[in-house]
């Protein structure tokens, strides 16, 4: 008996048959495609019980409250919005939604770094311990100390206990350059300071106003606090009980605010103001102002009659800003009959500085029509009863530095008020104007990136001896620096939150740490403090408390005892309602009380500080409002009555339109950050195909501009400016107008991680930053632009 | 023999064969390939659930709960068997072993679960239990008599246990109940 081929052929049959018929080739199947989605690094949520802690958002300057879901109290799995604090009322943003991003996100900084090669190279970074790493510090900054004012700081937060104590340690140390970020609260606070006698703030009480008139804010795509405009807004539109807001978007883009606005009013490019002086045009030559507040509390209406007389004409407005004149007559008389009614001021979120002429139009707007410090108004923000710490202990150092000019020039000759000016200081250094920058610290900023016209600083950045970034991110400035001193983020880490731009109430939040820090990462407020004291003399005398917490409860300690305002903790707090000034019973009974409720609800608010009365509210050389500024004539700033006065003056966009025919201008929306940290993977995951496709940025061009040159959807193209090229692609819209192409900003970062490195192009290096003459202040409103098919 | 004979008797062996193989391979399929597939794994300690719910007068909701926010806790953690085995309740092996070895030095038990879900799947014992209220040995095996913890089959190519609901078991109750068979009811 022979096993022949037919009966080999037989016997694999019958095993193929039975193999069929069991249960081995489809468990196989379907196992193998279960273990092929179980690869060993496929991330695995952590099991267990969820808690949720309260805490204050810090990815932006909105202070809004949110919860964070701990799985086992020790893994972040979900961040929404808390109800209980009346700021944002339990909503949240898609960058404060995607937070977790940035806490297990793998561009976070584990341990301080000391760069040991050439500025940029990652290789070259030295992971060095923090003992090491301070000392390495405090022996530059010994020796530095001769040259005291050469140490420079620029912070991305504008307020706050962190910045103050980087303000105070330049004051000990000797040195007057603490800067902050460029912004539009920098128009403001001068404005502020020129026309009503004290620098500060806006507070704008849009949730009992009738009617808005936005001169160019994105008011619901992140200016001001962002939620809490998106709170109001909803409120103008679907509260069944009260009217609806009428709102008016003058902007010059067709952006999400204008279509969202009952009234989009597109103006030419950067002629709001234009607008603004048009419309109080009307209002006071029909008549229509408050005249008991024109009459007794302002200095300067003749003068300021006058130039819109001449000036402004609505057949002249037209003219300018491309606005029927019908159209400007008809807003006037409405902004005019509709109390309360406020406009609003601030380009888009408000992180350009912008003229202070431009602020000057709009507020007046505003004063003639008796909306200032009156319900439904705008005010200016309230204080929050904070105890000082000690004064700053001064040595001849620390004096002499009090006495040195500032770097970027604020506060002397060239330009008297006391402006943040950073883009004049980065031109100073370029420049060898002054004295040299010996070194930078940057502090929750990164402007190798978000800065405007970005070369000059990459340039200045040679020039500075030493750069220290305390990010706890590889941002695209932490990356060129020479040390890192990583911080814990804001889910790690305790902090004050303070008052969100344009609020009209007080609010203190607290930012709690609601995991152990994942690093070996120190809080910039401890490390001043150590620094300070291993500096000893009376730098560390500054700086007298064992830790920042110390530091920070000393300054609540003066909640507790003014004996003011309450912890929020019960859904559906309106503080608007009912009016400013009104005292609520403080629910806690004591410091630790108050402390041990913040730490649980995050949040103290309070109603108390009424608005002030137009007697008290103007501390100008005249006690009033001042159209024609008498404070810019007395701190030395010089030209004719124009200067003084409220007026149109654009700064002219960089570029000859002979070679360069069309305007480029910036916006911001809100699925792109735009501040320190970069976007999220989650929000770049939000955005339109005709915004980020793969790598690349789109560019808003008007089909008709389009055709005429030949482009169509998803052409290539070179943007080039003055101060340089960038290739995009081209998304048709009638957003965008015929003359004028737009641009985002947030993108086209050279850090980060391999999610956020290289998605599109950063608009900030082609813009070129324009200075405006009186202030110093940087606008970047437009460049002029050339495209070329590609 | 004659050549016809050869053929026959070739062709009766080939059928032979074919039975031989036919027979070899539902064995291996049906027999061997599960005892490969998985792998047997055994609780750190036995569990004797029915002496806790006799002797103790324990109900299942005592260690198998829904937390305040409505997420079930599946098994429970150490501390839950603290409040009664401090010091050790019986002779057993297990008991001395609970005690010495996770209670004393505070070690949860590492229980290896009969039937976790895999993480792509959103599982709320919230809606089937409270909402649709189901019964627990709907899907799960009744307990209430055992004495001793089973072991678990652990699928060596998956790492999921041989008990786990399979997606076609979900889908025909969604169906056969009315609810809802969309992805995202299961897959966020
Ligand atoms: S608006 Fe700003 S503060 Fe509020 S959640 Fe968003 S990022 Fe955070």
């Amino acid at each position: 008996m022979k096993l022949d081929r037919r009966a080999f052929v037989k016997l694999i049959a019958g095993g193929v048959g039975g193999t069929l018929l069991s249960p081995l080739p489809w468990k196989m199947a379907d196992d193998t495609a279960i273990w092929s989605q179980n690869w060993f690094w496929r991330p695995s949520p952590e099991r267990g019980g969820a808690t949720t802690v309260n805490t204050v958002c810090q990815l932006c300057s909105g202070g809004c409250g949110v919860r964070v879901r701990l799985i086992k109290e020790k893994r972040a799995v979900n961040i929404d919005g808390n109800p209980t604090h009346p700021v944002n009322q339990g909503g949240i943003c898609p960058l404060g939604a995607a937070g977790l991003q940035y806490l297990y996100g793998p561009s976070r900084i584990e341990t301080p770094l000391q760069q040991t090669g050439k500025r940029g190279d990652l290789e070259t970074m030295k992971a060095i311990s923090w003992d090491e790493a301070l000392e390495i510090l405090a022996i530059k900054l010994r020796g530095m100390r001769p040259k005291a004012r050469g140490l420079v700081c620029v912070s991305g937060k504008r307020e706050g206990t962190v910045p103050e104590l980087f303000a105070r340690f330049l004051h000990a140390y000797g040195s007057p350059n603490y800067n902050v970020m460029p912004a539009a609260a920098d128009a403001e606070s001068l404005g502020l300071f020129v026309s009503q006698g004290n620098s500060g703030a806006l507070g704008y009480d849009l949730e009992n106003a009738k009617m808005v008139i936005s001169f160019g804010s994105s008011y619901i795509e992140g200016w001001g606090s962002p939620n809490r405009m998106m709170m109001a807004f909803g409120d103008w539109r679907s509260n069944p009980k009260r009217d609806r807001t009428k709102i008016v978007q003058v902007e010059t883009r067709g952006s999400l605010s204008a279509s969202k606005a009952d009234e989009w009013v597109a103006v030419a490019p950067g002629t709001e103001s234009a607008l603004a002086l048009g419309l109080a045009q009307v209002i006071v030559s029909e008549g229509r102002y408050d005249r008991t507040f024109v009459s007794k509390y302002t200095h300067g209406f003749d003068e300021f009659r006058r130039l819109l007389r001449r000036n402004y004409t609505p057949d002249k407005v037209a003219a300018i800003t491309g606005v029927e004149k019908e159209k400007i007559i008809g807003l006037a008389r409405e902004f005019a009959g509709t109390k309360p009614a406020v406009a609003l001021s601030g380009w888009g979120q408000g992180r350009m500085p912008g003229s202070i002429y431009d602020f000057l139009a709009v507020q007046s707007l505003n004063a003639l029509v008796g909306s200032l410090h009156k319900p439904g108004g705008v005010t200016r923000m309230p204080r929050v009863p904070l105890a000082p710490w000690p004064k700053v202990v001064l040595d001849a150092k620390s004096l002499a530095g009090e006495n040195e000019p500032r770097l970027d020039g604020s506060n002397g000759p060239q330009f008297p008020l006391p402006a943040q000016l950073f883009h004049n200081l980065v031109k100073n250094v370029n420049e060898g104007n002054l004295y040299p920058a010996e070194m930078l610290w940057v502090y929750e900023a990164n402007p190798a990136h978000d800065l405007a016209d970005v070369q000059p600083f990459l340039e200045a950045l040679d020039k500075i001896g030493t750069l220290v970034s305390f990010s706890s991110f590889m941002d695209d400035t932490t990356q060129l620096a020479d040390l890192v001193l990583p911080g814990p983020t804001y889910l790690e880490r305790l902090e004050d939150a303070p008052i969100p731009p344009g609020l009209q109430y007080a609010v203190f939040g607290l930012s709690q740490p609601i995991l152990s820090p994942r690093f070996e990462t120190r809080h910039p407020g401890d490390v001043l403090i150590q620094l300070a004291k291993s500096l000893g003399g009376n730098v560390g005398a500054s700086f007298p408390w064992s830790d920042y917490e110390t530091a920070l409860k000393e300054r609540v300690k003066g909640l507790a005892d003014a004996g003011r305002g309450q912890v929020a903790d019960e859904p559906g707090l309106q503080p608007w309602k009912g009016g400013q000034g009104r005292q609520l019973a403080p629910n806690y009974d004591s410091f630790d009380d108050l402390w041990e409720k913040l730490i649980e609800h995050a949040c103290w608010f309070d109603t108390s500080e009424a608005m002030p009365s137009w007697e008290s509210a103007f501390t100008t050389p005249s006690r009033k409002f001042e159209f024609y500024s008498q404070k810019m004539r007395q701190v030395g700033i010089r030209g004719n009555d124009l200067t003084y006065l409220p007026h149109f003056k654009p700064v002219e966009p960089a570029g000859d339109p002979r070679d360069y025919p069309l305007l480029l201008m910036p916006y911001e929306t809100m699925a792109i950050t735009n501040g320190p940290v970069a976007n999220p993977p989650f929000m770049t995951k939000t955005l339109f195909d005709f915004q980020l496709k793969g790598n690349d940025s789109f560019v808003e061009v008007n089909p008709k501009t389009a055709a005429d040159m030949g482009l169509k959807e998803g052409d290539r193209v070179a943007l080039q400016t003055e101060r340089g090229t960038l290739k995009v692609r081209v998304h048709l819209t009638g957003a965008a107008r015929p003359d004028v192409v737009f641009i985002p900003t947030g993108l086209g970062h050279t850090a980060f991680d391999s999610y956020i490195k290289g998605k599109g192009v950063n608009a900030n290096e082609i813009l070129v930053a324009q200075q405006e003459p009186v202030t110093g202040l940087a606008i970047w409103w437009g460049t002029r632009v050339k495209i070329s098919k590609v | 023999m004659t050549g016809e004979n050869k053929q026959q008797n070739s062709g009766l062996l080939g059928w032979l064969l074919f039975v031989v193989g036919f027979a070899g391979a539902l064995f291996v399929g049906w027999v061997v390939f599960p005892q490969l597939l998985f792998s047997t794994q055994y609780q750190p300690i036995n569990y004797n659930h029915a002496i806790h719910q006799e002797e103790a007068g324990m109900s299942c909701e005592d260690c198998h709960y829904f937390r305040d926010d409505g997420t079930y806790a599946g098994k429970p953690q150490l501390a839950t068997c603290v409040e009664c085995h401090e010091e050790a309740q019986g002779e057993t092996e297990s008991e001395a072993m609970l005690v010495s070895e996770y209670v004393e030095p505070e070690k949860e038990i590492p229980w290896i679960s009969y039937s976790r879900q895999p993480d792509n799947v959103f599982f709320s014992h919230g809606a089937h239990v409270k909402m649709a209220e189901m019964e627990c040995t709907d899907c799960h095996r009744d307990v209430e008599k055992e004495t001793e913890t089973p072991p678990v089959k652990i699928n060596r190519l998956t790492g999921y246990p041989n008990e786990i609901m399979k997606m076609y078991v979900c889908e025909d109750c969604h169906a056969r109940e009315h609810v809802s068979n969309a992805c995202d009811v299961c897959h966020k």
